[in-house]
């Protein structure tokens, strides 16, 4: 059953894939490839979520493990509605949260006050590492998330905004002023 | 021309993502994990299957014995108006919505308001659906025009954060309807907080408080500006004779607001004009006292609606 679309993070043209939903079955059932499907179909858009969430590359990464052993304890629990990616989406932010609580971080924080953690190292060409940088340096969570979301996974607006459960007008702003945002400070840097 | 289109900008984020997303799967595998019950905190705001049983009986009568509690609870917050949103064109008209952004009650302050809500049941709406069908019907009746197409959107709530972002978001979808509908167009935003004067103003001039405020802020610094006549004015004839006085809403709008006035700054949003947008250091949007102009970039390769 088609339902949602997650994108091939090594495909630069962001090729569309759909999620079936029975593979959470598949999962509950112990199919390894199963998991491993849905693994690949959706990392790149759970790793963005909780490093714009995180803002801290280990903190993310970690997240994103717990999220997938998260997901492989509730796949039994699934129930189909037509929206896989967010009730992904869900157990990430919970995640997340959690995570944040414990850490005594705080959701909502200025850019000037974060101190994102990050190795940039493994992104080779300096040009992307210095968006990136820059990125976590000018943007608001919000829109971090959106920008990011909508750059690494392809989502559409409508889509990112129901996942976030943001109005679809205050996506559509908050991208907009992130990327002029961003594009601006990257004028003045390369 | 930047050379950072949103495509390049969005193309680099993806490649530097997407070299520091791992790839775990197997080892995500071979690690054991605990079945997990529907009402663990991770899976808060997801649906899941129902347990069967008593679990369920449980569930339910405790969802019974708090529901009446509840109910009335909701109902009056559902029906109580948290903020207000005035729409002049020509036409006035005013919207009282409650937290969830549902229409409580819509009035028209003027009988051109009254024919542009006539027929319409906008009780218990989404504010996004009473906002399409409003500017709808202006466009139908002829109000809002490609050569008069000029709509201020004021916000009022007690709650500055609320306000803040209602003003965001009905000024952003305004300008997003009236450029689909008429292809042009200008959206006047601002906050306001009113008073038994700027009623009586309102009243008086059958106009809302929105524009009561606008026009209360100019004739305080303009002295020789007459109320009523600027009350009698369309909003894109009152922009017309702002102009012939030399009079530019945004050189002024450090004269007319206070630094610390929160209770109102005025931005506008062109649909017509180049993008001149100025880049944003402070974290909130709004935080800017000056007015500023946010329009859509033509040069950029990737608009926003591209996808939708």
């Amino acid at each position: 059953m088609l339902i949602f679309a997650a994108i091939d993070p090594g495909n630069p043209q962001q090729r569309e894939i759909t999620i079936d939903e029975s593979i959470f079955r598949g999962i509950a059932n112990g199919d390894k490839d199963a998991f491993c499907t849905l693994y690949q179909q959706t990392r790149s858009a759970v790793f963005t979520y909780a490093l714009s969430l995180l803002r801290n590359q280990t903190d993310a990464e970690d997240a994103m493990q717990d999220t997938y052993l998260k997901i492989r304890a509730a796949a039994h629990l699934y129930r189909p509605e037509g929206k896989p990616m967010a009730w992904i989406f869900t157990i990430a932010r919970n995640v997340c949260l959690m995570r944040m609580r414990q850490q005594k971080h705080f959701v909502a924080f200025s850019p000037e006050e974060a101190q994102p953690a990050f190795d940039f190292s493994q992104i080779e060409d300096l040009e992307d590492r210095i968006v990136l940088k820059t990125a976590f340096r000018v943007l608001s969570q919000e829109e971090c998330q959106i920008v990011f979301l909508h750059a690494v996974t392809g989502f559409k607006h409508r889509e990112i905004s129901e996942l976030l459960e943001m109005p679809l007008s205050t996506v559509l702003s908050k991208y907009t002023r992130g990327l002029k945002k961003l594009k601006s400070q990257l004028e003045g840097s390369l | 021309m930047s050379k950072f289109s949103n495509e390049k900008v969005e193309d680099q984020i993806r490649h530097a993502v997407s070299q520091i997303t791992p790839d775990q799967a197997n080892e995500l595998w071979e690690q054991p994990v605990e079945l997990a019950s529907s009402s663990d905190w991770f899976l808060d705001g997801t649906a899941v299957k129902r347990r069967s049983g008593n679990h369920v009986l449980k569930t339910v009568t405790a969802i019974a014995a708090c529901f009446l509690i509840c109910v009335m609870s909701f109902m009056t917050l559902y029906m109580r108006a948290d903020a207000a949103i005035y729409l002049d064109v020509n036409p006035s008209i005013e919207l009282q919505i409650n937290r969830f952004d549902r229409v409580v009650s819509a009035q028209a302050s003027n009988a051109d308001g009254q024919a542009v809500l006539a027929g319409m049941n906008l009780k218990n709406t989404d504010v996004d659906v009473a906002l399409n069908a409003i500017l709808g019907s202006m466009v139908k009746h002829g109000y809002l025009t490609e050569a008069s197409g000029t709509i201020l959107v004021s916000v009022e709530c007690s709650n500055q954060k609320r306000a803040d972002s209602l003003k965001l978001e009905i000024s952003s979808q305004v300008e997003q309807e009236i450029g689909s509908l008429i292809h042009t167009g200008t959206v006047l935003s601002q906050e306001i907080e009113t008073d038994d004067m700027l009623e009586d103003l309102a009243e008086k001039h059958q106009i809302t408080e929105g524009k009561a405020a606008l026009i209360q802020k100019l004739v305080s610094k303009y002295p020789d500006m007459d109320y009523e006549y600027l009350a009698s004015l369309s909003m894109s004839e009152l922009m017309n004779v702002l102009e012939q006085e030399d009079i530019d809403i945004a050189d002024h709008l450090d004269d007319l607001f206070d630094e610390d006035d929160l209770d109102g700054d005025l931005e506008t949003t062109n649909e017509d004009q180049d993008d001149d947008d100025q880049p944003d250091s402070d974290e909130s949007p709004d935080a800017d006292d000056d007015l500023e102009s946010d329009d859509d970039d033509k040069q950029d390769d990737h608009s926003p609606n591209d996808n939708d």
